[in-house]
């Protein structure tokens, strides 16, 4: 039972990652960043590969990683998705969808089909310790939750605390009059979606050094779509609850029903949500009005 | 003083007036070319044809559903795979004559259509989109546990008989499409002239404004996704025909998400612009197939060539939706219009009739 809890807190963690980009693009943009999956997976693919490239250093590879990732991120912006600011939002969601497909492809170019476990090619050992209460789980699945909880921590805080925070509350609330009063809102929008970057790198990372990395794994992505949406797509605070509700039930269908009929247990619950209360569980009504 | 266009007679609002000689001559020599061509061309060659106007029956009623009355979906290859599985089921199971389950197609694919409507009525925009991204997720699993419980892959469905005519010829099949397609692209047509399409235009530019007129804005979303799911169901089961068998691994997101870009490469809201997609979506990996032959690419390159093609696809994509948002019908307005208006540059601003 325990065991059960703990494996749903870390797929929680791994989806309240990658909901908390979902909602900092969506409330920059309003665009929903459908190659959010293909960034992550791309992160561990990258951690691969720098780490070899510097000798099997995990930690310098790691920071090398995240640099090429940061620098995909914000050429994919210059490119894609600053043109896209104020054009329909269909247009702006086909880019990036065409971003994944891109991304996608130069993955399976790049890295081939084959699953690639990064932990095992580099040597490192994901350890598995049993907790005192009788829970197995292992390092990264702890770095995980950790780093879940601090970065939606830390950018509450930058939002909340500092000038740029502020600059992106005023421009995602009304992006015209933010631009009247001195916000550059495309710069605003660009550092959300590095930060978005930033989260789904790290949790890329982790993922690839717990598991096998495949090019397809980055449906992940899409089944994060459902978190963001339950907790609200423009109020980060909703991420948490949202990714507890849609881990423990996906959980649950693995334990005790069908694998394979887990997979479509987030979009039920996406579903649900947007026949019962489309806004999200805090998120705005009037959010909600205004797409 | 002309301030709008007023069609004085029901003959002028037909939705394709043959007005100049010009276009009926090349009425006439359009008909004959599409006819006897194919005659003509290798089967290969009619296989591809056959492939465009199937596309473009799932171009048509994409483009109908998001260009035409705004309800943006990408749950397409939900309403695809509803078809051809209704009407594998019951010629397999059920031993029901193959044409009649293109019927069960089009009821099926309408049926589908209007229970993924119901979320639309509340929902818009982006929240619209999330929910046909999840109705085609729960339908293609179910369809996918149906399939792995009683056959393991895609299982194979007999030959579509019309009447005493068994089809496996690709020349068959052509001229079976291309009536189809015609009279699809008839209904499409007339539909889009008529108070319907009106509604939908009126839904599609601000649905609070046609409320507030009067339109019955839930009736007339019900109707867009029962009408374009329908036609999407029917392509289902013609492609599941054509096809031979019918196995859940062909209706994946990325199908949906093709149709989406032949309207969106075509031209949004245009009828000629979902033809131009669809052939530009279905032609673009055998172009670049011959690109390949034609150039000498490294051999890594060359075995993952359907994942090449499939990232020139993203680019593709990418550069329309960037550069061309009105698709390919767009740049052919241009060069008609400049061929049309030349020495002039601008269309006089007096001109009430177009």
């Amino acid at each position: 039972m325990l065991q059960f809890a703990a494996n749903a807190l870390v797929l929680a963690g791994l989806y309240a990652i990658l909901a908390a980009g979902y909602v900092l693009v969506f409330r920059a943009s309003r665009l929903l960043n459908f190659a959010h999956g293909d960034l992550m997976v791309l992160g561990g693919y990258l951690l691969f590969s720098m780490a070899v490239m510097v000798g099997n250093e995990l930690t310098a590879g790691a920071v090398l990683a995240m640099l090429v990732l940061l620098a995909v991120a914000a050429l994919s912006y210059q490119l894609m998705i600053r043109p896209m600011v104020g054009h329909p939002v269909f247009s702006g969601i086909l880019v990036t969808i065409g971003l994944s497909i891109v991304l996608r492809t130069g993955m399976v170019l790049t890295w081939t089909q084959t699953p690639l476990n990064v932990g095992t090619k580099l040597g490192v050992a994901d350890t598995a310790f049993v907790l005192p209460v009788g829970v197995l789980i292992t390092i990264t699945d702890v770095l995980l939750v950790a780093f879940a909880i601090t970065y939606i921590l830390c950018i509450h805080l930058f939002l909340k605390f500092s000038r740029p925070g502020a600059q992106m509350r005023a421009a995602a609330e009304s992006p015209v009059l933010a631009a009247l009063s001195g916000v550059n809102v495309y710069s605003v929008l660009a550092i959300a979606w590095l930060i978005a970057a930033v989260g789904a790198a790290f949790a890329g990372m982790l993922f690839g050094v717990r598991s096998s990395l495949v090019p397809d794994i980055a449906h992940i992505g899409l089944k994060a779509i459902p978190v963001a949406t339950v907790g609200g797509m423009d109020r980060l605070g909703g991420v948490i609850p949202g990714a507890l509700i849609v881990a423990l039930a996906e959980t649950a269908a693995i334990t005790w029903l069908n694998p394979a009929i887990s997979e479509a247990v987030p979009m039920v619950i996406l579903m649900i949500v947007l026949i019962v209360r489309p806004w999200g569980l805090i998120g705005t009504k009037q959010e909600f009005e205004k797409v | 003083m002309a301030t709008a266009c007023y069609k004085t007679s029901y003959a002028s609002d037909m939705p394709y007036q043959a007005d100049t000689s010009f276009k009926r001559v090349w009425l006439v020599v359009f008909g004959i070319l599409v006819i006897a061509v194919p005659l003509t061309l290798p089967t290969s060659s009619v296989h591809m044809l056959n492939l465009v106007l199937l596309a473009s029956m799932g171009a048509l009623s994409m483009n109908v559903l998001t260009g035409n009355a705004g309800l943006i979906s990408l749950g397409h290859a939900a309403f695809i795979a509803t078809g051809g599985f209704a009407s594998a089921i019951l010629v397999t199971e059920f031993g029901v004559p193959p044409w009649l389950t293109l019927f069960a197609g089009i009821l099926s694919g309408a049926l589908a259509g209007f229970v993924a409507s119901l979320p639309a009525i509340r929902v818009r925009g982006l929240y619209l989109i999330l929910s046909t991204l999840a109705i085609h997720s729960i339908v293609v699993l179910l369809f996918g546990e149906y399939q792995t419980r009683l056959h393991s892959g895609g299982f194979p469905i007999p030959r579509l008989m019309l009447g005493p005519i068994q089809m496996k010829e690709a020349l068959q099949w052509y001229y079976f499409l291309l009536a189809i397609v015609v009279i699809t692209t008839l209904f499409c047509m007339n539909l889009l002239r008529t108070r319907v399409g009106r509604a939908w235009s009126a839904i599609r530019d601000r649905d609070i404004a046609a409320e507030v007129l009067g339109v019955n804005v839930a009736y007339y979303k019900i109707l867009a996704f029962v009408f374009t799911s329908a036609v999407a169901g029917l392509l289902g089961s013609l492609s599941a025909f054509y096809a031979g068998y019918v196995d859940v691994a062909n209706y994946t997101m990325w199908l949906a998400l093709g149709y989406a870009v032949m309207a969106i490469i075509g031209g949004f809201g245009s009828i000629l612009g979902s033809f131009l997609g669809a052939a530009f979506v279905t032609l673009l990996p055998y172009a670049i197939e011959g690109l390949f032959k034609m150039l000498s690419v490294p051999p890594r390159l060359e075995d993952s060539k359907a994942a090449v093609q499939f990232g020139i696809f993203g680019l593709f994509v990418i550069v329309f939706v960037l550069l061309e948002p009105k698709g390919l019908v767009g740049i052919w307005h241009r060069i008609r219009d400049y061929l049309d208006l030349w020495p002039y540059k601008q269309r006089p601003l007096t001109r009430g009739t177009r």
